[in-house]
């Protein structure tokens, strides 16, 4: 502390620039935090995913999907290791406007075993089952509709009309459940047997996916390739994934997203490495006879190091702290203004301590990555050379 | 004229001197450069994937979808549907009387990418014995085409580009047992089939135990056939069917990602931007306070102040255009033709194309880049030009 009166002076000595570097780094920051929030909030969804629960789907889908027998859940619940099967069958529409999409899964009495973390009670799930033409919404969906329990809600699927022509389907809303990761703009479960007996013939006793539960998350593989075994010369080949193989290649299938968050953030952090560095070189330059005579007055080494590296890191810190803040903001902003993929994306950044963290370090990492060719010339410093101002 | 010879006396002064502070003309140079690499490279994925999925489609072809349906994809066409499609008015006929149309289905099979071992989804599109008719930007690049009835596929030359066990010769194991591949094609057009493979309609149809088409493809007479077709198509009750111009067609498919690559290009080159404009203002300021007595002595000697600001906007302003420079190049040589693929084919399949730096996103660049140069130009030079002279001559270090 009773070096802050030389920093303060140090920092105000040009306000202009002090203040330029500072926005510079708040923008930087806020670039960061988007960019660095977005890679950790997709790592978290991958992470979420667990290795003991698997997909299992048609190995050569046809478009649109089709989807497996029923029939095959039995055989795939009988192989060793599996403790759960459910089915589940996914209808694409929408409700009320047709701009407006939205999805139910249907899902069947083996779900509870196949799918346990779902957002569903035992009393919930035997609801649903019990009742026909039941639904729960999760959160969002429910926000998004003004939905409560009770409401009726017709969901209209061109693609999946009933064997009568019509694409319209009455649920009954049986409660609002909590929010699904992977489907962030809302969904509704409803019950398998409802939407099955309205199919056409044809469409009828076939699921898009089947939810499976192994006891064992290190035999996943093993026992997803037995499964695919299992059906491999039959009619209806299968594709199994471990639900986390599944989610990590979903994250690379388009855009690395890694590598173009973290690359988007180092050229934000680069660019002002390059300021700070220069503005810090600058300061030091003008103040050589100032370092001289503190210097003289005994400051060694290592209080220059402070002072220079307090001096960059100060709009860095500065920087870091209101850079989050405002990402934090913009995202939090996003869901208000923006709707659909943008929303999605730019509300998913997310602020663990450990992005924090990463900010600040970050912040004194560059504080120090700039500091270092001033104070090497400090370190060779002549006093008598910087007082007579050679 | 006496106006624009001061004003080329002081900017070439300024510029003749610019070596003098190469550390904080790097500053902007190499701020400015980050915003237009990024800008152009995100931008690049937006053009490559439109180029790629909206192709050189013709205005005198059409793609026939089942009503409601978004895509080809999401589309299913019976085969009674399709015979009285294929007998509308307005779709053109060739020397033997045969429409020049057919119906499509796509089906996927599965491969990985060269180098690694994970399963990805490729499109295979089953198509009639008009399809060459049809698409003539189609030419077997590699070996041969398919024959119908047999379980032989071609695949298309961005796909054996970029996945393993797809070249000449090369079997494949997926539904209804062992396929073969007999060809390579390039699709110069709809460059989006690149990206997948092609085989018999009817063979897949068999095997994959369907018995529905996605599409029908057709061409019209004439362009101004489509309200012919379109209305013979509406006058039958029992089909429900929507016609539109191919283009109208892969314009709608690449639009919502196109909108969100966009959006990403434009936010984070914006606020990347923002900061490259502080940081011009930043070192102009400085440039500006270093010269105080230099530009103090000009203003006595007579030089306007137009002179003055001119001076700076142009060194900034030249400072910008250098990094833009700079950043398109860093853009076209890392990115430029530089093949990435996406899960945008219908049903989750992959895509490939290629990123294209464009000359319109190197002028976009420059542009961004003229903008950072001048707002970082403008308030110094302001400040320069209105600096007072006494002070400025009288001040040790110009502040």
């Amino acid at each position: 502390m009773k070096y802050f009166p030389l920093i303060w002076a140090a920092l105000w000595r040009n306000p202009a620039e002090t203040l330029l570097t500072w926005l510079a780094a708040t923008v930087a920051f806020t670039l960061f935090g988007l960019m660095v929030g977005l890679y950790v909030h997709t790592q978290r969804l991958i992470d979420l995913e667990r290795m003991d629960r698997a997909y299992v789907v048609q190995r050569f889908p046809t478009q649109p999907y089709t989807g497996l027998p029923v029939a095959l859940v039995e055989p795939i619940r009988r192989i060793e290791g599996v403790v759960g099967v459910g089915t589940a069958h996914w209808l694409d529409g929408y409700h009320a406007d047709p701009h407006g999409s939205t999805r139910v899964m249907a899902v069947d009495e083996g779900m509870p075993a196949g799918w346990p973390e779902a957002p569903l009670t035992p009393l919930q799930w035997k609801t649903l089952l019990a009742t026909a033409n039941g639904a729960y919404a999760t959160r969002m969906a429910a926000d998004r509709w003004n939905l409560r329990p009770g409401d009726t809600f017709q969901f209209t699927s061109p693609q999946d009309a009933q064997a009568n022509g019509n694409p319209t389907r009455a649920f009954q809303v049986l409660g609002v459940i909590g929010d699904i990761p992977y489907a962030p703009q809302g969904l509704f479960v409803a019950n398998y047997r409802y939407i099955n007996n309205s199919e056409a013939a044809d469409k009828q006793n076939l699921g898009n996916m089947f939810y499976v539960a192994f006891a064992d998350p290190k035999r996943a593989l093993e026992i997803c390739r037995r499964i695919d075994q299992r059906f491999a010369n039959s009619g209806d080949p299968t594709f199994c994934v471990p639900r986390r193989t599944d989610a990590q290649g979903l994250a690379n299938s388009n855009v690395n997203i890694a590598m173009l968050t973290l690359a988007v953030a180092g050229a934000g952090l680069f660019m002002i490495l390059f300021l700070i560095a220069n503005v810090i070189a600058r300061s030091v330059s003008e103040r050589i006879p100032e370092f001289a005579v503190l210097k003289t007055l005994g400051f060694r080494q290592p209080h220059m190091t402070l002072l220079v590296v307090t001096e960059a890191a100060a709009p860095c810190l500065l920087g870091a702290l209101l850079g989050l803040a405002l990402a934090y903001l913009l995202t939090r902003m996003a869901i208000r203004l923006l709707s659909g993929d943008i929303a999605r994306l730019l509300s998913s950044p997310e602020f663990p301590p450990g992005v924090i963290a990463g900010a600040f370090g970050f912040a004194i990492l560059l504080a120090f990555a700039c500091a270092v060719i001033p104070l090497q010339r400090l370190r060779t410093l002549s006093v008598v050379d910087a007082l007579a101002g050679r | 004229m006496a106006v624009l010879r001061q004003m080329a006396a002081v900017a070439g002064m300024n510029l003749r001197n610019l070596p003098q502070r190469l550390g904080a003309s790097l500053v902007v140079v190499v701020g400015t450069a980050g915003v237009v690499a990024v800008l152009i490279s995100v931008l690049a994925m937006a053009v490559g994937f439109a180029r790629t999925v909206a192709g050189a489609g013709r205005a005198d072809r059409v793609i026939i979808l089942a009503d409601g349906a978004l895509s080809e994809s999401g589309s299913t066409l019976a085969r009674d549907a399709v015979t009285k499609i294929l007998t509308a008015p307005g779709i053109r006929h060739d020397s033997t009387g045969d429409p020049i149309a057919e119906a499509e289905l796509l089906v996927q099979f599965q491969v990985s990418r060269k180098g690694d071992t994970k399963p990805i989804s490729v499109a295979l599109r089953g198509v009639g014995k008009a399809a060459f008719s049809l698409h003539p930007e189609i030419r077997i690049v590699r070996g041969r085409t398919f024959r119908p009835g047999v379980h032989e596929i071609i695949v298309g030359r961005t796909a054996w580009e970029q996945y393993s066990g797809l070249d000449v010769d090369d079997h494949l194991g997926f539904q209804g047992g062992d396929w073969t591949v007999v060809g390579i094609f390039e699709n110069t057009g709809a460059s989006a089939m690149n990206s997948g493979a092609m085989g018999d309609a009817e063979t897949l149809m068999t095997a994959f135990r369907r018995n529905w088409f996605n599409a029908v493809t057709a061409l019209l007479d004439t362009p101004g056939s489509l309200d012919q077709l379109k209305g013979a198509l509406a006058a039958d009750l029992a089909l429900h069917v929507t016609v539109q111009r191919e283009s109208t067609y892969f314009a709608a498919q690449s639009r919502s990602l196109n909108i969100v690559l966009s959006f990403i290009g434009y936010v984070v080159g914006g606020m990347m931007a923002v900061g490259a404009v502080f940081c011009a203002l930043n070192t102009m300021y400085a440039a500006v306070s270093a010269r105080a007595r230099e530009i103090a002595t000009l203003r006595a000697v007579g030089f306007g102040a137009a002179a003055v600001v001119i001076s700076v906007l142009v060194e900034a302003l030249l400072l910008a255009l250098i990094g833009a420079l700079l950043g398109s190049l860093i853009a076209w040589l890392l990115f430029d033709g530089h093949l990435t693929s996406m899960a945008a084919g219908g049903g989750g399949t992959q895509l490939a194309f290629a990123l294209s730096v464009t000359p319109g996103l190197v002028v976009l660049g420059i542009v961004w880049a003229c903008f950072i140069g001048f707002i970082g130009g403008l308030f110094p030079a302001v400040r320069a030009a209105r600096m007072s002279v006494a002070t400025a001559l009288n001040s040790m270090e110009g502040r």
